[in-house]
């Protein structure tokens, strides 16, 4: 068996990340039920001097609404103040939230979301904002939305930086009331019994649970519950939230000198005795960065406390450490799900084999690596199996194994053979480079016409059409701030008709990845499509011989060993074409031999033979290689044929070779064309030796890979007449 | 620190199964019949994510997704592209903006959405709700899925909607397109920009 090199910071800490877990948890027989999401805010004393100051957008407020300014801001104000002065059983939470108006007068004259980036998309500077949103923008609340809360955060510590609250003000309307000072004041705003006619106040109670980093409960008398009615009156907390909210924000300890536990903390000395101040790790000056908070150092949760899971930082010699989580918070206390919606009926991932860089990408919360590079999202599984042993029994999708790790009880369904691109196909993820997807047979035939999505990093491209069809197939995506990552590679933005690199251009912004092919070169595959400026791919009889022909006539001349020779295809199209003297006949053609350079695979002993220009060793062996997606296993040709000997070659791994993902031929690197003096049977009939290959005569324009193409078609759409 | 994880997941793995249906979370979102969502879309289409990106929009975090359209239902093109944006995204230093119920997408994620149409782009309605996730089965069958995380749901009367009356789990492609074009049809002619239902 060959096991799984687990690496710690992924497999072993993971579901103790920091995430963002959006589930609802179960609610309690009794008690209180509380959900601790994982980020929080991070005090800094004396509170009352550093509030978390939130900033009503004030003309954005008073606009559309017939609520007048001080009465919606107070409406909201009283909502996060009841989280506030919860009875903590003594003291109320360590935490003081002010807004800016009402508290310090501050003017806004702007309607601005409040945070601030430089060109790098760098956080400058940001404010809370409460912005009641007028007109359809991007990233803010679509005609659907009624209510949105964005929080910005350090995932891997939970420290969150700031967070804006918005209300859809241009497809809903609202109203308000409060009591102050026993005095009810409102109705405002729209009335209660009108339809789309929502309550500031209960959806801002809800938004502020979250805002301070608790989630859904199953309780249906909570603030938290899910499916409370946003034109209902909340009256205030009940034991759910309150339970929560102490319990993240304990009450401060008088006698701590500086900070006390999950108070905001530059070092770990300014912390409570045992306590470490946590930080995410990557500002500059770790010493001296403000965005750690005292928090207690453990080796398992039970050393935590309630509501405090233990969990390290993925990436960083950091000691494991206690952050906010499921752990003794009423109902479902040894779980807290993750994942909801993304498994299927049997509560099975649905992306199992994506890729990955933190559990929190997963479905079920395991991102795991191997010793090759490749790191995924996968499920943990049962070596053997539930029924007697087999690896089908031990809950593994097809195509995958379950395979052991550095801790022998601990099972990781993993791709057979380490195969990414197997085990993206294998769930569907999508076709592989150069791999078919879209097919026109140009018939009014119904059903006749497919397109299936490619696989990561990949984009399906329409190539010229041909006089029987048209397809398009899977390469690699580009655009004009995204170049192609191969040097030799050129982002075409669509192929003209006559089957030329589209120049970038303000219709096509998106664009595939082409490595431009010389006269006498293979066409073979998708990426290898595109011939030179005066040439075109052609193939008699066997498309997988298809290779670059210059074109001849009306002025082009042929080189001195070619002759010009006419060609008719079976939709009585007619191109000239230049042939070798010595071979040319009316059913074949060989074009100039002017390949110097070997295509991805190839064995070469230095960069400057193969067309990427790099040559790289691996076990032992050299062969052309080119840049791959170590993590999504795509971006390598598929099972092609490599040296131009008229047969596949076996297809490639990306393997992660050096620092970076590499193409490596599974069956090794092949032997240059001519260098093996092997002949092999053609695909078509005839024997094929130094590129010279007898075969019928049949002339089919671009659209060389088709045949291989369509032998991996499976999906059909039909088309409605 | 091994055995911690061991004991996590083993604790976690049951309360994952037992959740998936009723997940929701903060942001809310209108809710309506199946019908009435597609009339409402300005573009409706099948298709898979090629690129994403975040950007800073207007002082917002989003993260902005090229999405070529596989199966075109509505005032789109099969083969084109729609510029596809959602709150949140990942920014430098690690800092990331999370808004609940905003998908979350990568490259070649498969997405079947329902959208408005903006200057710039389109956004889904109602984020997660708008936007439902497609899936390949090991056979190559697709599959469309809703994912109901970090919503709450409301009708247009603020009333809350169940989610289990929204849920959709594994409905196949071609079935769910089909559903779609009907209630489209039934307010009017077949969309003729759309290539995938007329024959050109």
């Amino acid at each position: 068996m060959r096991w799984v090199t687990c690496l710690v910071i992924f497999c072993c800490v993971t579901p103790a990340l920091a995430q963002i877990d959006n589930s609802a948890i179960e609610c309690a027989d009794n008690g209180p039920t509380f959900f601790p999401r994982g980020d929080h805010w991070a005090m800094t004393p004396p509170a009352a001097s550093n509030p978390i100051q939130i900033r009503h957008q004030k003309d954005g407020s008073s606009q559309a609404l017939a609520i007048p300014i001080s009465d919606l801001i107070k409406t909201i104000n009283i909502a996060h103040t009841k989280w506030q002065t919860a009875s903590c059983s003594p003291g109320t939470p360590n935490l003081k939230v002010e807004d800016g108006i009402t508290s310090y007068s501050v003017n806004y004259p702007t309607r601005d979301r409040g945070d601030t980036y430089d060109g790098n998309k760098n956080l400058i500077s940001s404010q809370n904002i409460i912005y009641f949103i007028q007109q359809a923008v991007v990233g803010g609340p679509d005609r659907f939305t009624v209510a949105l809360t964005t929080n910005t955060m350090y995932p891997d510590t939970g420290f969150t930086i700031t967070s804006d609250m918005e209300f859809n003000d241009y497809s809903f309307d609202w109203r308000a009331q409060y009591t102050e000072s026993g005095t009810l004041h409102g109705p405002f705003g729209c009335s209660a019994s009108s339809v789309t006619c929502y309550d500031i106040g209960s959806v801002a109670l809800h938004e502020f649970g979250h805002f301070f980093g608790l989630n859904h409960v199953q309780c249906t008398d909570a603030v938290m519950y899910p499916q409370a009615a946003s034109t209902a009156q909340f009256a205030g907390l009940t034991i759910h939230e309150t339970a929560g909210i102490c319990t993240l924000y304990p009450p401060r300890n008088a006698a701590v000198a500086d900070r006390d536990r999950v108070e905001q903390c530059a070092q770990t000395s300014q912390c409570p005795n045992g306590q470490v101040c946590i930080k995410s790790g990557i500002l500059s000056n770790p010493t001296t960065s403000a965005d750690g908070w005292c928090t207690t150092p453990c080796s398992n949760t039970s050393q935590c406390p309630d509501g405090f899971v233990c969990g390290t930082i993925s990436g960083q010699n950091t000691p494991s450490f206690c952050k906010p989580g499921v752990h003794n918070t009423g109902g479902a206390t040894t779980g807290g799900g993750g994942g909801t919606g993304t498994t299927d009926n049997n509560g099975q991932s649905l992306d199992i084999c994506s890729p990955c860089s933190a559990g929190t990408q997963c479905a079920n919360g395991e991102c795991i690596s191997d010793n090759t590079g490749l790191q995924i999202c996968t499920i943990a599984c049962l070596p053997g199996g539930v029924g007697g042993g087999t690896t089908n029994d031990s809950g593994c999708p097809n195509n995958m194994e379950c395979l052991g790790t550095s801790d022998p009880s601990v099972n990781f369904c993993w791709p057979i053979n380490g195969d990414a691109t197997s085990c993206a196909q294998s769930t569907g993820v999508g076709r592989a480079l150069n791999e078919l997807c879209f097919s026109n047979q140009g018939t009014t035939a119904t059903d006749d016409d497919f397109f299936t999505p490619c696989g990561p990093d990949l984009v399906c491209v329409d190539f010229k059409p041909s006089c029987q069809s048209q397809v398009g197939a899977c390469v690699l995506y580009c655009n004009q701030s995204l170049p192609c990552a191969a040097p030799n590679q050129q982002c075409c933005f669509g192929i003209d008709d006559n089957g030329g690199c589209v120049p970038p251009n303000a219709q096509s912004p998106h664009g595939g990845c082409y490595t431009i092919r010389h006269e006498g070169e293979s066409c073979v595959t998708a990426e290898q499509s595109v011939c030179e400026q005066g040439s075109g791919c052609f193939f008699f009889g066997d498309a997988t011989t298809a290779k670059c022909y210059s074109f001849c006539g009306a002025g082009d001349a042929c080189d001195s060993s070619q002759q010009c020779h006419s060609y008719g295809d079976s939709c009585s199209n007619v191109y000239n074409l230049c042939c070798d003297k010595d071979t040319v006949s009316n059913t074949q053609c060989e074009p100039l031999k002017t390949v110097a350079t070997y295509d991805v695979g190839v064995r070469c002993s230095k960069s400057s033979e193969c067309n990427t220009n790099m040559c790289i060793q691996y076990n032992g062996e050299n062969a052309c290689s080119r840049i791959c997606n170590a993590v999504t296993g795509y971006g390598c040709p598929g099972n092609v044929d490599v040296n131009g000997d008229g047969t596949a070659d076996g297809g490639f791994t990306c393997r992660l070779i050096g620092d970076e993902g590499r193409c490596w031929p599974n069956a090794g690197p092949v032997a240059p064309l001519g260098h093996d003096n092997q002949c092999v049977a053609a695909p078509g009939g005839g024997c094929c030796s130094d590129n010279k290959c007898e075969t019928t005569a049949n002339l089919f324009y671009n659209g060389a890979w088709l045949p291989l193409a369509f032998a991996t078609m499976r999906y059909r759409r039909r088309r409605i007449s | 620190m091994v055995y911690v994880y061991r004991m996590l997941f083993l604790t976690l793995a049951p309360t994952l199964v037992l959740l998936h249906t009723e997940a929701a979370w903060g942001s809310v979102v209108l809710a309506v019949p199946e019908p009435e969502l597609a009339r409402a879309a300005d573009v409706i289409a099948f298709g898979q994510i090629v690129h994403t990106q975040t950007e800073i929009a207007d002082g917002r975090v989003v993260t902005h997704a090229t999405m070529q359209v596989l199966d075109a239902i509505w005032h789109t093109t099969v083969k084109s592209f729609l510029e596809l944006y959602v709150p949140g995204g990942n920014l430098p230093n690690r800092l990331v903006a999370t808004a609940p119920g905003a998908p979350r997408l990568k490259n070649g994620d498969m997405v079947f959405g329902f959208f408005q149409k903006l200057e710039n782009g389109v956004v889904p309605l109602g984020l997660s709700y708008g936007l439902l996730r497609v899936r390949s089965t090991q056979s190559g069958d697709l599959r469309v899925y809703r994912e109901l995380d970090g919503l709450q749901f409301v009708d247009r009367s603020g009333n809350p909607v169940s989610t289990e009356s929204i849920k959709i789990a594994d409905v196949p492609l071609k079935e769910f397109a089909a559903r779609i074009r009907q209630h489209l049809s039934s307010v009017g002619p077949v969309d003729p920009s759309s290539p995938s239902t007329v024959k050109q």
